[in-house]
Parts: C-alpha cells; sequence; structure tokens
C-alpha cells in the first residue's frame, strides 16, 4: 500500500503544482492593506462628540473627569475652522532617536491639539509610548513602556486619553491589551487584555470603551479615567457575534477638522448581532438595551464584519451570497427590506458609513473592483471609485478616500454629498489627509515603500496643491493643524508646515 | 530592494506552500486564500520576519493556525471574496487527488499534517518534530496512524467507486 499511498500523493503533487498564484505584489498588497487595519482602528468617521469635546477642551487635554459621551454641543459651522497658511516644512528638532538600523522602527502617532504622542516597539516587541509638544519639540513625558507584543502596537486618537493597543496574533491568550493613558502626565489609566482581536469586538466611545468578549460571552463597558468595569451584560440565548457602533452621518471629524491617525468613533449607542440574527441596541454608557429586532440578519453571522449602523438603522450585506444590502430600522418597526443588489457575478465588500445617508462599500469580481457610494434614501449607487478603500473618513458630508488597487500606486479621493470627486488630478496620486475641514495634506509614496515621500499642502480642497518639501524615508505621520509628526530611522521627526 | 527580496522569496516559496495548505484543507480556493494571507502577513512584518532563519516554516505556522481555527479561516476566505480578484480557472484534479484529498479530511489535524509534511514537502522526521513541537516518537506514531488510516480508506473508496455507488463531496 506504501508505494500506492506514494502514487496518489505524486497525482496530488502534480494537480496542485498546476495551481496558479496571484503575483508576489498582490500579496504585498494585501500585506499593507492589513497593516493600515491594525494602525487604524475604525476605518470610518470621526463625529460631533469628538469635536464638540475637543473644542469644549480648549488646548485638546482633559482638564477634569471624563467627557460625556452624549452629544449636547452642535459642532461649529465649518466657516469658522481658522485655515492654515501653508509655509515650506520647517524641522522642529526632538530629542527621541530611536533604532538607528537604515529603516523607520514600526511606530505610529497622533496628535491633541499641540502634543503628539508618538507609540513604537522596542526590543523585543516592547510598547513604548512618548509624548511631544510639537511647536518646541520638547518631550513632555516619557518614553513609557507598557508590555511587549509579538505582532504591533500603536496609539490610537481618543480627545481625552492616549489609546495604545498591542496584539501578539500568535495564537497566545490573550491576543494583545488596550491602555489607556493620561496625556497630560503618561500615567497609564486603564489596561484591559483582549482575548481575541478577531473574534471580539471593541467599541471606542469617548468616555466608555466596550469590550465585547467571545471568551466569557459577556460585553463590558470600561471607564477610561478609572479602569474600571463601569457595566456588564450577558450574552442572551443566542449568543453575540458582532458589536459596532451606532454612527451618526452628520459628524465632524476629530479636533474640529483636523482627523488624527485613527479616526475615533464617539457615539452613543451601539448594536449587537445574534447568532439567530437579532440586532439589539444598546446604550453606551450604561449597556441598557433600547430597541431588538429580530431577523435583521441572516442567521449564523461569523467572520468578517458585514454591517454598519448609521443614523437608528443596521446595513447588512448578506453573508452567504455577499450580493445584497439590507437595512433595518432600530428606531421603529419598519421591517428589514432589501435596499440593493449588487449586478450579477459581483461581490459586496463590508460597509462604511460615508456621510448622512449614505454607504459605501467594495464591489468586485473584476480587477481591480470599484469602490461604491450609495444613497440609502433614495437607494441608489451615487458614486463609483476605482480600487479598494482602505481608509474612509467624512468631513461635513465630504468622504476622503485613499484607494488602492492591485498594483497601483495609492490615490485619493474626496468625494462631496452630490457624488463630485473634489481633488484636482494633480491632488490625487498619492495618499491625502485631513488637516481641517477646508484643508489637507498630499503625501507621495507608501508608508514603508523606503521611497522619499514628499508633502504638498492643499486649500481649498479643489485647488493646486502646494510644494512644501521632502520628509524622507517615513512612517506613522499624523499633524496637528501646524505640524507633521512622523518617525525616521534615526528617531522622531516634527516639522512646521503652516502657520 | 526589500520588495524585490520578498518577491524572490515569494516566487520560490509559494508551490510548497500551495501543496502544504491544498493537503491540510482539500480545497482549491481556500488553499490559495490562505497562502496569500500568510505572505500578506509575512509583508507586513517582513522587516522582522524577513531576518527569521526559516520563514519558509513561518509561514506554515501561520497556515496551521488559519486551518486549525474555523473562526480565522472564515475571516480571511471572507475578506478574500470581498477584495480579490478571482484566479484562473483550472483543469478538474485526477481521482487519485479526490480521493487522497476526501480522505485526508478525516485525519485529526496532527496526523494530516505530519502526513502532508512528510509526503508532499519531503521534510524528515526529526524536522517535523521541530516544527510541531512534538517529540520525534510522536511524531513516528502520528505518520503511521495517519498512512494507515489513509490505506484503508482509499482501499474501502476504491471498492466503494468500482461499485459507482459512493459520490465523494471533495
Amino acid at each position: 500500500m506504501s508505494t500506492e499511498l506514494e502514487s496518489y500523493f505524486a497525482a496530488l503533487r502534480d494537480d496542485v503544482d498546476t495551481l496558479p498564484a496571484a503575483p508576489p505584489a498582490a500579496a504585498r498588497h494585501r500585506g499593507e492593506r492589513r497593516r493600515r487595519r491594525h494602525t487604524v482602528l475604525v476605518t470610518a468617521t470621526a463625529f460631533a462628540a469628538v469635536a464638540a469635546v475637543v473644542i469644549a477642551l480648549g488646548f485638546g487635554l482633559p482638564r477634569g473627569g471624563p467627557p460625556a459621551d452624549r452629544v449636547t454641543t452642535p459642532p461649529a459651522p465649518v466657516e469658522t475652522d481658522p485655515v492654515p497658511k501653508f509655509q515650506p516644512l520647517t524641522p522642529v528638532p526632538t530629542g527621541i532617536a530611536l533604532s538607528t538600523a537604515g529603516t523607520p522602527v514600526p511606530g505610529t502617532t497622533m496628535t491633541i491639539g499641540d502634543r503628539a504622542f508618538v507609540c513604537w516597539q522596542g526590543p523585543g516587541g516592547q510598547a513604548t509610548v512618548a509624548a511631544i509638544d510639537l511647536p518646541t519639540g520638547a518631550t513632555a513625558w516619557g518614553p513609557v513602556k507598557l508590555a511587549a507584543f509579538a505582532d504591533f502596537a500603536a496609539v490610537y486618537y481618543h480627545p481625552g486619553y492616549v489609546l495604545v493597543m498591542g496584539r501578539n496574533d500568535n495564537g497566545a491568550k490573550p491576543d494583545g491589551a488596550i491602555f489607556a493613558l493620561d496625556p497630560r502626565t503618561g500615567r497609564t489609566l486603564l489596561h484591559v487584555d483582549v482575548d481575541s482581536f478577531e473574534a471580539d469586538d471593541v467599541i471606542i466611545g469617548v468616555s466608555t470603551l466596550v469590550i465585547a468578549s467571545r471568551t466569557d460571552g459577556q460585553t463590558r463597558g470600561y471607564d477610561y479615567a478609572t479602569g474600571e468595569v463601569r457595566w456588564t451584560v450577558p450574552d442572551p440565548a443566542s449568543r453575540i457575534v458582532h458589536s459596532l457602533p451606532m454612527q451618526h452621518g452628520s459628524g465632524r471629524p476629530a479636533a474640529a477638522g483636523r482627523a488624527s491617525l485613527g479616526a475615533v468613533l464617539a457615539t452613543d449607542q451601539f448594536v449587537q448581532l445574534t447568532e439567530d440574527g437579532t440586532a439589539i441596541l444598546r446604550d453606551l454608557a450604561t449597556g441598557v438595551e433600547k430597541a431588538r429586532r429580530p431577523g435583521a440578519d441572516k442567521p449564523g453571522t461569523v467572520g468578517i464584519m458585514m454591517a454598519t449602523a448609521l443614523d437608528g438603522i443596521l446595513y447588512t450585506t448578506d453573508h452567504t451570497t455577499l450580493k445584497t444590502l439590507r437595512a433595518t430600522s432600530l428606531t421603529d418597526s419598519t421591517p428589514t427590506t432589501e435596499i440593493y443588489k449588487t449586478p450579477q457575478r459581483v461581490g459586496i465588500g463590508p460597509p462604511f458609513v460615508c456621510g448622512k445617508a449614505r454607504i459605501c462599500f467594495k464591489e468586485s469580481t473584476e480587477d481591480p473592483g470599484y469602490f461604491v457610494g450609495f444613497d440609502t434614501e433614495r437607494r441608489q449607487v451615487v458614486w463609483r471609485q476605482d480600487g479598494t478603500a482602505d481608509t474612509v473618513q467624512v468631513v461635513d458630508g465630504r468622504a476622503l478616500l485613499v484607494l488602492s488597487g492591485a498594483t497601483a500606486q495609492d490615490r485619493s479621493a474626496v468625494i462631496d454629498p452630490s457624488g463630485r470627486q473634489l481633488l484636482k488630478p494633480s491632488a490625487q496620486a498619492g495618499r491625502v489627509t485631513w488637516v481641517t475641514s477646508q484643508s489637507a495634506l498630499v503625501f507621495t509614496a507608501e508608508p514603508n515603500s523606503g521611497q522619499d515621500r514628499k508633502v504638498a499642502g492643499l486649500s481649498p480642497l479643489d485647488g493646486d496643491p502646494v510644494p512644501l518639501g521632502s520628509i524622507g524615508t517615513v512612517t506613522g505621520c499624523s499633524s496637528s493643524r501646524t505640524h507633521l509628526i512622523c518617525i525616521a530611522a534615526a528617531g522622531i521627526k516634527v516639522w512646521r508646515f503652516a502657520t | 530592494m526589500t520588495a524585490e527580496m520578498f518577491d524572490a522569496f515569494y516566487r520560490g516559496t509559494v508551490p510548497r506552500l500551495t501543496r502544504y495548505a491544498f493537503g491540510l484543507t482539500g480545497d482549491a480556493g481556500e488553499a490559495q486564500d490562505l497562502v496569500q494571507e500568510a505572505y500578506a502577513r509575512a509583508w507586513q512584518h517582513w522587516r522582522r520576519v524577513g531576518a527569521y532563519e526559516d520563514v519558509e516554516a513561518w509561514l506554515r505556522l501561520v497556515i496551521s493556525r488559519l486551518v486549525k481555527d474555523r473562526w480565522r479561516r472564515l475571516l480571511v476566505r471572507r475578506a478574500a471574496a470581498a477584495s480579490a480578484p478571482p484566479l484562473p480557472p483550472v483543469a478538474p484534479p485526477s481521482e487519485e487527488t479526490v480521493l487522497l484529498v476526501a480522505a485526508l479530511r478525516l485525519l485529526p489535524f496532527e496526523q494530516r499534517q505530519a502526513v502532508v509534511l512528510y509526503h508532499l514537502l519531503d521534510r524528515s522526521l526529526a524536522d517535523i518534530a521541530a516544527e510541531t513541537g512534538a517529540n520525534l516518537n510522536t511524531v513516528k506514531t502520528r505518520l503511521t496512524r495517519g498512512r494507515a488510516a489513509l490505506a484503508a480508506l482509499l482501499t474501502a473508496d476504491t471498492a466503494t467507486n468500482a461499485g459507482g455507488a459512493h459520490v465523494h463531496g471533495a
């Protein structure tokens, strides 16, 4: 039988060796998308609650207790946002040196007001955080060492706390942890282990962090300021399979138009989907159930999140066929309805919020596929963009997309509510990030590409890019309204780019 | 230069990785997805992973973990279905492959892994022991039992197929 077995294996080898393999560039692009998904916790909009809190805080750092989740102050009008006056990049020396191995140390940055926070991994994967005052380059506190992680550690935007997430992604339990640090002192206020970042859902509210653990079937709300569990809700009889924030489409970006890396979702409610397809709407601050709709999703929903929630409505894609988009109202008893069906043989990807009454999602089977903006009220596609969007950030109804194809360089688009692309062709090549609601920065070359990156300013958004200078081989950049901070091989780099 | 090194490594190893993934899953499409996911993770951390002594073993470890974890496999499949263009169609596998794949699926994971590493990737018993964290005798036992089970299953399947009464779901 041994010889016969060998003949079976020989046949299997022959068959497998005829299978086509995707080009290596496809694997690299997929890896880049994974990297961005990791460093941008939630690719979606930032909201009025965040803006309101940051505006109220003035300098941008918290002065008292935790901010409220509920939005009581409407966002300031767009016109009040100060538009930066661009100038050529001027280096601001900093005192933090990193490895000099020749390539940038993997790391991330984010800003609150004029203070930047940097997270990188030291020897052994030690997550390390420091704060830098951008105008002077002085180290405000740190470096603070948190814990070692096998995969990555990154800092995420929050208006009142420095959020750091570390992940092992090697089968270890726990899979990683989330920390909240005081931005004024670097003191650790909250440290929560996460059993599995792929199975558990994490929702970042302004005052409450929600983690739905699939290990023990409990959903918990944590207080950033004390690290304590505010509330715990056990799974219902049909277990929870997904938890997601209820977003608001009329939101403003974090920090009055200046979206930092990892734009955070501030919301006062969240939605949980059960295995039997029921949607449960809960209050974020208390965990209290506000509404329940059986039949919102098909039973047995598992795998990647194929739903989003906007202004009281849950949108789900049929996870068995990936062909249809359905809507379920969580504020009234309107039955679940199918609102979109993709063209034949075209799959639909996870939906994102792209503004008020706007959902966007990837449609593909043909290379490179395209990204679609869908009007949920008129139930029709209002725009299409080639490629896959790995970043979606909405400011005043205008969706900023960073799109990548299978092999092409990244390009950007800013789509207004009518579906019009605002960026001129000269501004589309590269990665665009918001500075204020009326201005942006354009980066050439991808992070981690090893290429010299150049930066241009854009104001107004449909104007010509203004070259600001070169920033070399850097990664993990973010900006305030006037300063840019990145991670280079030799250390942290800060430039002034506007007054 | 780093991308060039990665691309060269990819071209040199992707057939073996695909063999490994196919042997563990028995599904060509799923094997291709898992292999792409493993290389994507390698590129994501290439600065660190590229310096490993045996990067291919690290990729096999990623694939093994994905195969064992149903939840993660679903994530990979859904992500691929939503974003990746399909690869061109291929000819159907031979009768022997269909039978072997169906039999492999019935083995416990550890036996299947040992059999696939030994018969499809030509790894030595010592290599398999090192890679799976098992001692040499355990690897021998898994291999012996796996082969015996395959022989019995293939004999039964061949006999049944000769009678034309059994339909495989592979």
